[in-house]
């Protein structure tokens, strides 16, 4: 893990990806892909596992007709089976320069999850698309399927440029432009945007499918450990605030933590997005391997 | 100056730092100038920004805490500043005034109080308290009891006054008041000389102070001290009154004579006094030489009561005669409870009776202890050799014309020359008129025995060197005579012409004119008072003596160049033995060539045994008492007080600025 941990080792090592590989995402919704797959969707169609039946109307395939029920009732039914589909994952990474800080460094952590995630997701066969943003939306990135892209994917996560500024909602305007129904939205950012999170969160509403939600500071910046006369400059807006930090500031200081982290919570809720609170100072494959699983994300 | 004319004001002894007071704005100006943050980047603002507005709406007050630093660093440098400057406050006169302090150490002193301690630790603190009142201001340390002695020079250092304070130990003796406060005065009277602090200008400086000296007198005692006769004391003295405890029986006199009765060789005389509110039960008991004498006697004395205590006994060797009272509860004033005496052996009396035959003389002679006595018919006396044999001379109706010198000379129906030249003419049975009943000799003898006894005398006129001590009308029946060496007593009548010798008071005259004329001590040496100086010539060769303390331990006393010993009683009472050599010695040994001297030393002090405490001293008009004084009002110089509290600003400044 500490070479995981370095800024030079690879995203994920070969040990931790084998385990990913028996890890499947947990979807509380039942999805629709373009191919048939180990998925289960409402579109009923041709597969493996009974729906229900329907009339014969000419033009249907023979092979679908249920004899039996024909022997019994002399009647042409076609059976139509649960289709299985392949999921659309979406990794919505935050690379605003409000990632790039922090100690342990918050853009790693985050590559880290969102490899980890990306990588379970193609290892079950599910499509992963990987949308990165800051100021605004980047390019899409082509979504990529099957377990051989897992290389790929890493590689795009370990060469990607951090970027600027934020503004969560007009990039998530773009993407849930083009996120289908009953995707997998995982937003992994710090929700650290001046103009707030609340038109962000309403982007990726759980209504439309599964959306979690990693929200990820640096442990510096839950517990600080600065003190003296500092000027504090904004990483993104090149703004300063000047503090004197004693301790009621500090304490201050965690208080805004706490109503920040208290406020998104209510506004999860109120979207149905299921937010994981993520420190940096807690290893990524504990969070992987413990705290998704415990929250049921993976199985 | 008079003290009640200070001046009190504020001074600066180094106004020329002032100039570090340019600090000051130089601290605010780098107030202002100063925070120099650094900067740090954060991923956002955003939390900080809520933090601060959060801890402006809940700390409206933090502002005030960060200029609180600059308060207390302000407050530091300000006060450092004026520590600087060294400020001064309070009277200036007050600087120079001396205080003269008396501390009693008097025998009183060791009485216990009802809290246990002495008397004389709640002296040592009252003094201690009023030097701490009279910081800044000059002090002499006079500590007195039987003798006065002066425990400091005058002083500004109070620590030096406080130290002596310390070492002080209560005495023995009986208040010396006098000597104490002519000592005090002498150190006031000298300080009228010292000029008085200047204000630094030249002009004042240099000035004598006026007639008026700015002193006082600070007495600290229990109150028993002898009424102040000498002149008007002309600076204020206050008297500190301390001590409530006021039972106590002590041993007032204590004295013994050679007196032979049938009950022994020895009359000890005793007096107790309970100086007390209170009955006081106890034993008086008499020892010799460490061994009980006579049976103990248990008394109660009554409040105020004066008990006169006679013991008849026989000396024998004894040499230290010692009485204590032991009361039944204790006492607050132990010191006082025992006495001693010394005994000495007397040496035999030498006599020479001149004359025929007289049985009546020669009676009383054999009844009188230790008396070597010869008879001579009034022709074979020599002349020449008398005084070198015999001690007294005793001439029955016959006289030589020239008597010799060195020898008492007791006559009998003489008359001797040159005191009288003339024979006087007879009287018969003549009145008496008076008799010198002060002198030794009739001390203890009534003459009116004699009161128209006697036949027929030719009674004595008065003439130069002599003293009539029983008188006619005619008269003198009994002379006393002593001029360029020759002494005696003439008894102008014939006593076998009396019935004188048939009355106690005959023997009684007649041994005590022996033992007057022989000059013999008495043997008894009543001791002296701590304090007291005493003289003695060993003689010889001798060049030091071994002083024994009444503890034991030993001391060399040496003699000074003229082979005298002098020695002042300290505080040890008993008796102090001083001899020649390191042994202790015997009588035998004492005759032997070695020299010998006992010397008892006493309290015997019926104003040191009352020690119930006097606060109304009479010391003249100037005397008041404590509250009517002005007290830590001498100009003092402030600086560590100001360095102190720019310390703690200081800490207080950096403990702030770490717990922000």
């Amino acid at each position: 893990m500490n070479e995981a941990g370095s800024e030079k080792a690879p995203l994920l090592d070969e040990e931790f990806l084998a385990r990913c590989a028996k890890l499947v995402l947990f979807s509380r919704t039942v999805i629709q892909g373009r191919v048939r797959g180990e998925k289960r969707s409402r579109r009923r169609g041709i597969s493996t596992e009974f729906a229900d039946h329907k009339d014969y109307t000419p033009g249907d395939d023979l092979r679908h007709l249920d004899w039996n029920i024909f022997g019994r009732l002399e009647k042409l039914f076609i059976k139509l089976f649960e289709e299985e589909e392949e999921r659309n994952v979406f990794l919505l990474l935050d690379a605003s320069a409000s990632m790039q800080i922090g100690e342990p460094n918050k853009w790693r952590h985050a590559r880290q999850i969102a490899a980890a995630l990306g990588a379970i997701a193609l290892s079950s066969g599910d499509r992963v698309h990987l949308r990165v943003f800051d100021e605004k939306m980047r390019p899409f990135y082509p979504a990529l399927r099957g377990a051989r892209s897992v290389l790929r994917l890493i590689d795009t996560l370990e060469k990607l440029p951090p970027g600027k500024g934020t503004s969560l909602g007009r990039s998530l305007r773009a993407h849930a432009a083009a996120c289908p129904p009953g995707s997998i939205q995982i937003l992994i950012s710090d929700l650290l945007d001046p103009q707030g999170f609340e038109d962000a969160l309403r982007q990726v509403p759980g209504s439309r499918g599964d959306s979690w939600l990693v929200h990820l500071l640096a442990g510096s910046e839950i517990e600080p450990q600065l003190q003296g006369d500092l000027r504090l400059v904004d990483s993104e807006l090149q703004q300063h605030v000047d503090v004197t930090l004693t301790r009621s500031v500090l304490n201050a200081y965690r208080r805004a933590v706490e109503e920040f982290r208290q406020d998104l919570r209510n506004h999860c809720q109120r979207f149905r997005i299921q937010p994981l609170e993520v420190s940096t100072a807690v290893p990524f494959d504990q969070v992987i391997l413990e705290w998704m699983r415990q929250k049921r994300w993976l199985t | 100056m008079d003290a009640s004319e200070a001046v009190a004001d504020m001074i600066f002894g180094a106004p020329q730092y002032l100039i570090w007071a340019l600090l000051i704005p130089l601290l605010l100006l780098l107030w202002f100038l100063k925070i120099r943050r650094q900067p740090q980047t954060v991923g956002s603002t955003l939390l900080w920004a809520r933090a601060l507005e959060d801890e402006r709406v809940r700390s409206p007050f933090q502002r005030l805490v960060k200029n609180l630093l600059l308060l207390f660093q302000l407050l530091t440098l300000i006060l450092l500043i004026l520590a600087l400057l060294r400020p001064e406050w309070g009277s200036i006169s007050d600087t120079s005034r001396l205080n003269v302090i008396l501390i009693d150490r008097s025998a009183s002193m060791n009485s216990i109080e009802p809290d246990g301690r002495t008397r004389f630790q709640l002296v040592k603190d009252r003094a201690l308290q009023r030097i701490g009142d009279i910081e800044g201001e000059r002090g002499v340390l006079i500590a007195f009891g039987a003798k006065s002695e002066a425990l400091t020079p005058v002083t500004m250092d109070m620590s030096l006054l406080k130290r002596e304070i310390g070492k002080l130990k209560p005495g023995s003796g009986e208040t010396r008041f006098e000597e104490a406060m002519e000592l005090a005065l002498s150190f006031v009277r000298q300080d009228e000389l010292i000029p008085t602090a200047g204000d630094g200008d030249g002009e004042t400086e240099g000035e004598l102070l006026s007639n008026q000296p700015d002193a006082r007198i600070i007495l600290i005692s229990d109150g028993v001290v002898p009424e102040w006769k000498g002149d008007p004391i002309e600076v204020p003295v206050i008297s500190e009154i301390v001590g409530e405890s006021s039972s106590n029986v002590g041993i007032t006199a204590f004295a013994a004579r050679r007196e032979f009765s049938e009950e022994g060789d020895l009359k000890v005389l005793l007096e107790l006094r309970n100086t007390g509110d209170d009955f006081v039960e106890g034993v008086l008991e008499l020892s010799g030489d460490g061994e009980v004498l006579e049976d103990p006697v248990s008394r109660t004395l009554e409040a105020g009561e004066r008990w006169l205590q006679t013991f008849s006994t026989r000396a024998g060797d004894i040499r230290e005669l010692a009485v204590e009272w032991k009361p039944v509860e204790g006492d607050s004033l132990p010191i006082d409870n025992r006495a001693w005496l010394s005994l000495k052996r007397l040496r035999p009396l030498r006599v020479l009776l001149v004359g025929d035959e007289n049985l009546i003389l020669e009676n009383a002679l054999s009844v009188i202890d230790n008396l070597k006595v010869e008879r001579l018919s009034f022709e074979d006396v020599d002349l020449e050799t008398l005084s070198r044999d015999y001690d007294v001379a005793i001439w029955d109706r016959n006289v030589p014309e020239v008597l010799p010198q060195g020898t008492g000379h007791l006559i009998f129906d003489a008359v001797p020359a040159p005191f009288w030249t003339e024979v006087p003419e007879e009287v018969e049975q003549p009145a008496i008129v008076r008799w010198a009943a002060d002198d030794p000799l009739l001390r203890f003898s009534s003459m009116a025995p004699l009161d128209r006894r006697i036949l027929k005398t030719r009674p004595l006129p008065r003439g130069k060197g002599t003293r009539a001590l029983v008188e006619v009308r005619e008269g003198a029946l009994i002379s006393r005579f002593a001029s360029d060496g020759l002494r005696g007593i003439v008894v102008s009548f014939d006593i076998l012409d009396s019935s004188w010798p048939l009355s106690p008071s005959f023997p009684l005259f007649f041994t005590a004119a022996l033992r007057d004329l022989g000059r013999q001590e008495s043997g008894v040496n009543s001791g002296i008072r701590s304090g007291d100086l005493i003289q003695a010539r060993p003689g010889g060769l001798v060049e030091k003596l071994y002083h024994q303390f009444p503890n034991g331990t030993i001391k060399v006393e040496s003699l000074n160049k003229d082979g005298l010993l002098r020695w002042r009683a300290g505080d040890d009472l008993g008796v102090h033995q001083f001899r020649s050599s390191s042994e202790a010695s015997t009588d035998e040994a004492t005759s032997a060539g070695d020299f010998s001297l006992e010397v008892p030393v006493n309290l015997l002090s019926l104003e040191e045994s009352r020690i119930e405490p006097r606060p109304g001293l009479n010391l003249g008009a100037a005397s008041a008492n404590p509250g009517g004084f002005s007290w830590g009002e001498a100009r003092r110089e402030y600086w560590p007080w100001l360095l102190g509290l720019g310390l703690l600003a200081l800490l207080a400044e950096w403990l702030i600025y770490h717990r922000r």
